[in-house]
């Protein structure tokens, strides 16, 4: 025993250059090298990662990770990568046809392998992943699992028929925020009675958590300047709109111009959200102004403020987000603006995320009508044709894989079975209506407790939390004046001259570093 | 500005003939063959597919904008608009900006995303290998240009490597205005540094965000003619462009098709032999005449049957395919008057 875990501890340093493991990972990490299955509960930050990354170095077949978020996948992909751990692949429908080929036909040459849950239905995978030995099959954000988790996803209830075609590799179901209900879901779900349970505390004693009500958006504005002129610190501000990300991003850079403040949100390009995030992390950046987009596999370990400009739709969201505060566990302040007025926001995020009557019965007549002639590129013209939003259409297109219709081949399809169809998505939907609200009136009801707001966040997923004595919440009250973080000095650097800069980026030295 | 400026344009030269759709098609460079057509028929392929990801009510809010300063007018249909005396002289001024003669979009599309990436990753790479550091996260999320990059810093490794690329592109930078190259350069990433976005570059400069997409593909069309012209001054940043794939234009599908005719099928057994309804064959050739100027139109359209088109184009000046069938000899097919279009 003893043995082992020298080991452990030197195959960590050498590999991920940390001395020590962080709570629960190596008690997990001895049982799944000892072929157990397990359930590991472990709040965001705590390094879920290392608990399949370290033992995948070790055991002899290859690690499958099964991810939700193919950003996040990829994410993980380049850091493994960078630092120097190379037989690492990412398998998802973003890859084409030859790239595709290619890994499948040298999958023997990788250890870890992440895949969607979507591609694990595709047969060819399937048929090249059986001829290998996999010694470990990774569920990460295992709550998708469960109609009860906050970002249920129907590809995840098939695991255990993919589990049982593997020929029952160990499984390891990871997850950061898993009610005791959602917990039995992923344990009955997978059919592994006997899966092992690490279930770790997720309330973090160094985040302070605050309400603020305020009487309207000016005066979120008014208590968002007072803060941020006191506390030049790595900050998130969390929006539930795009525009008012922006627009509130603006204001607050004229008001403070001494903050260098960004914003970031899923509709921007690509490579504007990496510079972002990636500015954020080089500390090129004070504050983001976001919505839930930013954050995924964000690595930032002192962020000492988040606020809440709007409040999310359910707990769940809420406590991933202010749990990417102190993840260094030094002192962090979580503010949460409560405005009476935006009550009514989450219901209606909730119902534009979902597609009404009406949308689903102009799609379904136009593909049938135009079936013969659509070919893959107007497929994505249908959405703007009917200007449905995003996610409303991502749901429409789960919804008829799902029922493994494809677009190019709905003519076959009578009528009779098109409507049998389209009621069941009707039904789909309405299930998820109702189980979205049910989250938000959870939110609201927390919002306007009086206890603890701890101990009526957390008994939620865990029997017990830590009681704390000092800078708990706002309901217990806290001290502000006690608050002080380590602050910032840099200078807002604006453009420069190009020749300075180009000179700087591929000739000089580099004068940031210093 | 910009925007506006490459609005009034396209307005001006296609004038009725086509909606506010048709513009919307042409910037966005949709890949039919209307809006190739389109762009060669009112000399606009210069702009074809310099923005490819704006969104339709983004042109529909400018134009109406354009009309409420009476720069444009409502045409005789709904969608359908004409440039106003007012707007002519706008547009005069709009174009003193050198940005208007740096579209080549019809030539680079495709491309330049190509080159844009290709160009920000190799800086990054360098950059960043130079200070020996070989972990970073890339700002191009692209898993092709990425082991193209790798490739190349692979077969161009040297000490001076950084110095030499510096040295290009100095020297390429040198022929913009000061702004142009300030934009390109602060948005570059390199060694414990992370270029600007589109929106901090907007709010650097004061410029809406169309102007910033616009501007940064009119630099980087202009980068690659230069490095075109003057290949010899920039070997590193040619072989940027040359390992392009070209002809990315034609379908797989219409390829197949040229494959065919070129043994010399008839449209009606190709479309026999592939399973294809006769008007899709049709499709296929009238998008090969379009990318292949060499590909000769004449086994479908005599030397009679196509003076008689253009004849009828001229007379009506219109290039819709509606009012030219009606007013050619109703012998002429709309094949044939599409293969004609490509040949104006
Ligand atoms: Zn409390």
């Amino acid at each position: 025993m003893n043995n082992t875990s020298i080991s452990l501890e030197q195959v960590l340093e050498s590999n991920f250059g940390y001395k020590t493991f962080r709570i629960g990972q190596k008690e997990i990490i001895m049982d799944i090298l000892n072929g157990s299955d397990v359930l590991g509960i472990l709040p965001t930050g705590t390094g879920k990662s290392i608990c399949y990354q370290l033992p995948s170095l070790l055991l002899s077949g290859i690690t499958i990770v099964v991810s939700p978020l193919i950003s996040l996948m990829m994410d993980q992909v380049k850091q493994l990568k960078s630092s120097g751990f190379k037989d690492v692949v990412a398998i998802n429908s973003f890859l084409d046809f030859d790239q595709k080929r290619y890994i499948y036909q040298t999958l023997q040459d990788y250890k870890l392998i992440f895949v969607s849950p979507e591609i694990l239905q595709q047969k060819e995978l399937f048929l090249y992943l059986k001829q290998q030995t996999i010694s470990l099959f990774v569920i990460d954000e295992a709550h998708c699992i469960s109609q009860w988790g906050h970002e249920f996803r129907p590809d995840y209830q098939k695991l255990n028929k993919v589990l049982e075609q593997l020929g029952n590799p160990p499984v390891l179901a990871l997850s950061a925020t898993a009610t005791r209900e959602v917990q039995q879901d992923i344990i009955k779900s997978l059919e592994r009675p006997r899966m092992v349970k690490h279930i770790y505390p997720m309330d973090r004693e160094n985040i302070m958590l605050t309400i603020q009500e305020v009487e309207d958006q000016d005066e979120k504005l008014e208590v968002l300047t007072r803060y941020l002129s006191n506390y030049k610190v790595p900050t998130l501000i969390y929006f539930s709109s795009k525009v008012s990300c922006e627009s509130v991003a603006l204001q607050l850079s004229v008001r403070l111009p001494n903050q260098r403040i960004a914003y970031y949100h899923g509709g921007m390009e690509q490579m504007d959200r990496i510079s972002i995030q990636q500015q954020f992390m080089n500390e090129q950046l004070d504050v983001i102004c976001c919505t839930s987009a930013f954050g995924m596999g964000i690595n930032k370990n002192n962020i000492r403020l988040v606020f809440h400009y709007h409040f999310p739709g359910q707990i769940e969201s809420y406590i991933q987000e202010i749990g990417r505060a102190g993840r260094d566990g030094k002192e962090s302040l979580s503010v949460l603006l409560y405005c009476r007025r935006d009550e009514a926001l989450p219901k209606q995020l909730i119902q534009s995320e979902l597609p009404q009557d009406e949308d689903l019965r102009r799609v379904f007549r136009y593909i049938q009508k135009e079936a013969d002639k659509l070919t893959s590129l107007d497929i994505s013209d249908i959405q703007t044709l009917f200007e449905i939003s995003e996610t409303q259409w991502r749901f429409i297109l789960v919804q008829l894989e799902k029922h493994s219709i494809s677009l190019e081949n709905v003519l076959k399809y009578d009528q009779d079975r098109l409507d049998r169809l389209l009621m069941k998505i009707q039904q789909v939907r309405d299930k998820r209506f109702k189980l979205k609200m049910s989250k938000y009136h959870e939110m609201l009801a927390w919002l306007k407790t009086e206890n603890c707001l701890r101990k009526e966040l957390y008994t939620k997923f865990q029997n017990d939390y830590t009681v704390l004595e000092h800078q708990c919440c706002s309901n217990c009250g806290i001290a502000l004046d006690l608050f002080n973080p380590e602050q910032s000095n840099s200078n807002p650097r604006l453009a420069i001259n190009w020749e300075k800069r180009l000179h700087q980026l591929l000739v000089g030295e580099n004068d940031e570093t210093k | 500005m910009y925007f506006e400026g490459i609005i009034l344009d396209c307005i001006t030269e296609i004038n009725e003939n086509r909606s506010i759709s048709g513009i919307f098609h042409l910037l966005v460079g949709k890949k039919s063959i209307q809006s190739v057509h389109d762009a060669r028929l009112f000399q606009l392929e210069q702009y074809y597919g310099i923005y490819p990801t704006l969104r339709r009510i983004d042109l529909q809010a400018i134009v109406s904008n354009l009309q409420q300063k009476k720069l444009v007018d409502n045409g005789s249909k709904d969608g359908f608009y004409q440039i106003t005396e007012k707007g002519r002289r706008h547009l005069i001024k709009f174009k003193k900006s050198p940005l208007y003669a740096y579209y080549r979009g019809l030539l680079y599309n495709g491309t330049d995303v190509l080159f844009f990436k290709r160009l920000h990753l190799l800086i990054q790479t360098y950059s960043n290998i130079r200070m020996k550091n070989t972990a970073f996260i890339p700002v191009v999320d692209d898993v092709d240009v990425a082991g193209w990059v790798k490739a190349f810093y692979k077969k161009n490794w040297s000490v001076t490597a950084s110095l030499i690329l510096y040295e290009e592109l100095h020297k390429l930078l040198q022929g913009l205005e000061e702004k142009e190259a300030e934009v390109l350069v602060n948005r570059l990433s390199g060694y414990h540094h992370y270029g600007m976005s589109m929106d901090q570059i907007a709010l650097n400069y004061q410029l809406p965000i169309h102007d910033v997409n616009l501007l940064t593909v009119g630099i980087i069309h202009q980068m690659m003619y230069q490095i075109h012209r003057h290949k010899e001054d920039y070997p590193v940043l040619y072989q940027l462009i040359r390992e392009n794939n070209n002809n990315k234009f034609i379908t797989k599908t219409a390829n197949q098709t040229y494959q065919l005719l070129l043994e010399r099928y008839s449209p009606e057994t190709i479309a026999k032999i592939r399973k294809l309804k006769l008007n899709t064959v049709y499709d296929h050739i009238v998008e090969i005449a379009l990318y292949d100027k060499e590909f000769s139109i004449e086994p479908f359209v005599d030397t009679k049957t196509r003076k008689e088109i253009v004849s009828v184009i001229n007379r009506c000046k219109s290039y819709k395919l509606k009012t030219i069938k009606d007013n050619c000899n109703p012998y002429i097919s709309y094949f044939q008057i599409r293969l004609v279009l490509t040949r104006l």
